[in-house]
């Protein structure tokens, strides 16, 4: 039977001595008391031996060699290849000037651009209203969003929203827009393809770094002809914007790309179609913006430079891919300019753009004169709020111009 | 005083002669008060009070505030019914299924065999050419087949919408969803009691025979083990893509495909096994949600064409795959059917217990991508359940053509075998334009002057319900966990007594079920923290602390 330690306190001071230590060292130096066995063994000549010696003997077990449950043989090992890579999680940290200066491009003055916009016979647009509507309000998903934020309170725990992804917003109000512009005009069905969902990879080498540019076209338009260059018809000395390609000094146009390890067979170029099927020239590339999906390799939320550096970077990945099919894989000098007009959206403002490109080299390989030239509309909001305000489905201040350059970029030839 | 009172009395007197001299006394109804029918009549208050509700979301809230956690219902998804589930399937939907000819089928949808070959031909080298470039030009890979259907689905709708809207305007009208969120919630018919209940109610007559053996004066039983029961029942469909329109589809002329089959008449009128025996369902808690793919306040709010996805038969012995095949083919179908319109007949005020009065038409297309089955649903009837007055003579019809495959194969990039009777019965569904309903209240159960919750003039009120109305349909959880019987205490307490003399605490030791009796306001209502309330002098209760509910009477 243990001592009850506690039992036998009579005084604070003897509790406070009372530490685990205390009774670690007093149970330790517990000494065996002598109830007279041994005496009486002895007496009856039974022969004792003292338990110490008994266990002194060590017993030394036999060792096991560890042996690996199975053998990994490695056959045919594939080289694996350190690049850097740019896909659809990332931005560009330095926005449309790191860019810039990664595409060799400069930007002509958007006015230039000759978009023959439908403002005169166009006059459905209560359609798009409708698909807007459809898309952002009435569409009945509810799925899990992400946790609301207020900068002020940062520990705050809201309720959880249900609602619309903006996955889903965008790729609803995608859909029907495109779907809107091929029913307005049957005449193009001869002419164009849609392709849903099309993944491009491009590797390219910049600064002696070989880069991999993974981007996705969530819907691609692809025509029957090549898209002729504005460039043919436009004066571009007049109408450039920049002299040159932006210098980054002491930066390097590859700043915030990721580091990956690949296999040397998975590094290569891939285009979401296979070659011999007619209208497979790609005219419109139409990206999505999704917040919970695109973000700063660092803690910062997306600028607007940033939005608008990745529709250059993308539109560059497609034109370089489309140069590639039309040329060959290893094109160095392009016997006539690719070019592909990009729509980037986040559901609400819609960024229009087009890139001619003139030359697959780098800036540093380049003269001033062969440059590629990148055409960016200024940002439009489809809408100024679509949202239910105090229960109401409510949509105001919308602007007709989005879809109809939307339009006009689809009925371009 | 005593002069103006006896005036006064004199003159109810005089007043209260005339009610003694007519000669037509007015008596109270009689009523039967049997259990069936007390049990009718309740039912028919609970129709009137959901009636009563102005609005089409108030509608579809209401049902579910009976049940704190949800009601007990039987969870059907589209891509994973039961095995041999044709009859059980047919059961709850109260549906004939017809197989028709392709005659029959164009007849009933008032097809232009002459306009549609033209069309035909204009069509075709597209939809082949897209179809080509989807089957063999895509370098994708890890597509599931599922989602490859899916892109061959919007594909042939694309190209269909594209070369038809500018020449028909109730394509360009129409709008079109991608893999929209149908779910419809209902209370089917009379079933066996499941083996659970027929134990629990067996346990409840032992029990009371063995109380009145004590009792002086015995008191009459009143349960009988057997009664049919009633059950809701809860789909998920997975549609790939629908189209919808402002006006609904002509009703169908049912009398083409013959009279009604009198066996599934008396089938249909029959008691059904319970599904838990039957096939192995388990009954789970859930807030019934009717969604025909969008909220309700969509202009756009009678279906025209939904695509569904043809699973393919894996999952049973090879002898049973072409039964099985053919049986979940047309279970997908009626269900398919019958959950979208009854959604969409719930976002025009009818519910199971409001029957419809005009019928509602609807087209399928049940596809893989290469075989194509066509599906025609005409809604007739919303009273599955059993307590009715009358029997119901009504049921809804399934009429659907034999699988066509759209070709047999690909070669040297030609389709072997192309089959165009399959866009010809596109076309058919393409072009069939909905018209009015001439003389017919298309909502006549919904307040007119107050449609939807946005027409709502209270402001607070409409942002309350708004609120309640989303919190309930995203089914997320109740805030405190659901009450449950546990492990230990079903081993100890229930199945073997062995703890007599614990005091009886537990909600099942005293007859009582939290998750029935308790409603859904059953709970605090949100706490408003003290500087968002207004300012007042004078205590005005603990009441004050707390948001403003706008829960309808119960």
């Amino acid at each position: 039977m243990p001592r009850d330690y506690y039992a036998e306190v009579k005084s604070a001071n003897q509790l406070n001595n009372l530490s685990i230590e205390g009774i670690v060292r007093s149970e330790g130096q517990r000494r065996i008391l002598d109830n007279g066995a041994l005496k009486s063994l002895k007496e009856q000549g039974i022969q004792v031996e003292n338990a110490l010696d008994v266990i002194s003997d060590k017993v030394v077990l036999p060792k096991f060699p560890l042996k690996p449950m199975f053998g990994v043989e490695v056959q045919n090992a594939v080289e694996l290849v350190e690049h850097l890579s740019f896909n659809d999680s990332n931005v560009l940290v330095s926005g449309l000037d790191q860019a810039k200066a990664f595409t060799n491009s400069i930007e002509i003055n958007s006015e230039s651009l000759n978009l023959v916009t439908a403002e005169s016979d166009f006059s459905r647009h209560d359609l798009v209203k409708r698909c807007i509507k459809s898309s952002l309000l009435f569409d009945a998903y509810q799925e899990k969003l992400p946790k609301r934020i207020d900068p002020e309170r940062p520990a705050w725990n809201f309720p959880r929203d249900y609602g619309i992804t903006d996955r889903r917003r965008n790729l609803l109000l995608c859909n029907r827009m495109v779907q809107l512009c091929s029913s307005l005009n049957p005449q193009l069905l001869a002419h164009r393809r849609t392709i849903s969902d099309a993944p491009f990879r491009v590797l390219l080498e910049r600064d002696g770094v070989k880069v991999l540019l993974s981007l996705r076209a969530d819907i691609l338009l692809t025509s029957s002809e090549e898209l002729e260059g504005p460039s043919a018809s436009i004066d571009i000395n007049e109408n450039r914007k920049d002299e040159d390609v932006p210098d980054l000094h002491p930066l390097t146009s590859t700043l915030s790309l990721v580091k990956e390890v690949t296999p040397v067979d998975q590094l290569k170029d891939t285009i979401p179609f296979v070659d011999g099927f007619s209208r497979s020239n790609i005219h419109t590339a139409i990206f999505h913006f999704n917040s919970t999906e695109t973000a700063n390799i660092h803690d910062l939320d997306v600028s607007q430079d940033q939005f608008l550096s990745r529709s250059l970077m993308k539109a560059y990945a497609f034109a370089l891919a489309e140069a590639r099919r039309r040329y060959g894989a290893n094109v160095q000098k392009l016997p006539r300019p690719v070019t592909v007009q990009c729509v980037h959206t986040d559901s609400k403002d819609f960024h229009f753009a087009v890139l001619q490109l003139n030359t697959v080299k780098d800036s540093s390989e380049t003269t001033t004169d062969e440059r590629n030239f990148y055409w960016s509309l200024p940002i439009q909001s489809l809408y100024e709020t679509c949202e239910y305000s105090s229960a109401k489905p409510v949509i105001e201040g919308y602007n007709p111009s989005v879809f109809n350059t939307l339009l006009a970029f689809c009925r371009n030839n | 005083m005593l002069i103006r009172n006896l005036v006064r009395h004199v003159s109810k007197r005089h007043a209260s002669n005339t009610g003694l001299t007519s000669t037509v006394p007015k008596y109270p109804p009689i009523l039967d008060l049997s259990k069936e029918a007390k049990k009718r009549r309740e039912r028919e208050r609970y129709r009137d009070r959901i009636n009563a509700q102005d609005t089409v979301e108030e509608k579809l809230f209401f049902p579910n505030l009976r049940y704190y956690y949800g009601t007990k219902c039987y969870y059907l998804e589209e891509s994973n019914l039961p095995l041999d589930s044709l009859s059980f399937v047919k059961y709850i939907t109260r549906t004939r299924s017809i197989e028709a000819d392709v005659k029959t089928f164009q007849q009933l949808l008032a097809f232009n065999a002459s306009e549609a070959k033209e069309l035909l031909e204009r069509i075709r080298p597209y939809l082949q050419e897209a179809l080509l470039f989807e089957l063999l030009g895509r370098t994708k890979e890890n597509l599931s087949e599922e989602k490859a259907a899916g892109v061959v689905v919007e594909r042939i709708n694309d190209v269909l919408l594209s070369s038809l809207s500018m020449q028909y305007q109730h394509l360009l009208d129409a709008a079109v969803d991608y893999k929209p969120r149908l779910e419809a919630f209902w209370l089917a018919g009379t079933f066996h009691p499941s083996a659970e209940l027929y134990k629990e109610r067996s346990d409840e007559i032992k029990r009371l025979e063995k109380e009145n053996k004590r009792k002086e004066k015995p008191e009459p039983i009143d349960i009988d083990a057997a009664e049919v029961v009633e059950h809701h029942i809860q789909y998920i469909g997975h549609p790939l893509v629908q189209l919808r329109s402002k006006l609904p589809l002509t009703q169908l002329d049912t009398d083409i495909v013959g009279d009604s089959d009198l066996e599934w008449d008396k089938f249909l009128s029959e008691t059904y096994y319970s599904p838990s025996l039957r096939f192995g369902l388990q009954e789970i808690r859930r807030f019934g949600t009717n969604l025909p793919g969008f909220w309700p306040g969509d202009e756009c709010e009678h279906g025209l064409v939904s695509y569904h996805y043809m699973k393919d038969v894996n999952d049973v012995s090879k002898s049973m795959v072409e039964g099985e095949r053919k049986s979940r083919l047309t279970s997908q179908a009626v269900l398919s059917g019958f959950g979208w319109l009854h959604a969409q007949a719930a976002f025009q005020g009818f519910s199971s217990y409001q029957e419809l009065t005009y019928p509602l038409t609807s087209q399928q297309v049940i596809t893989d991508g290469r075989q194509f089955s066509f599906n025609l649903y005409q809604l007739n009837t919303m009273l599955i359940h059993k307590e009715l007055n009358s029997p119901n003579t009504r049921s809804n019809i399934c009429i659907s053509l034999p699988i066509q495959p759209l070709y047999k194969g690909i070669s040297n990039n030609q389709f072997v075998e192309w089959n165009d009777d399959v866009i010809l019965n596109l076309l058919g569904f393409y072009l069939n334009k909905p018209q009015t309903r001439e003389g017919v209240a298309m909502k006549p159960f919904v307040n007119p002057d107050v449609k939807v919750l946005a027409e709502v003039d209270d402001e607070d009120r409409r942002i309350w319900l708004h609120n309640q109305f989303r919190h309930m349909y995203s089914n997320r959880p109740r805030h405190r966990l659901p009450y449950e019987i546990y492990d230990w205490e079903r081993i100890y307490k229930i199945e073997y007594s062995t703890r007599e003399m614990d005091a009886r605490m537990r909600p099942y030791e005293r007859g009582q079920n939290p998750m029935d009796e308790r409603r859904y306001w059953d709970s605090m209502p949100p706490y408003i923290p003290k500087k968002f309330r207004p300012k007042k002098k004078q205590w005005n209760g603990w009441r004050s602390k707390f948001g403003k509910t706008y829960f309808p009477d119960p």
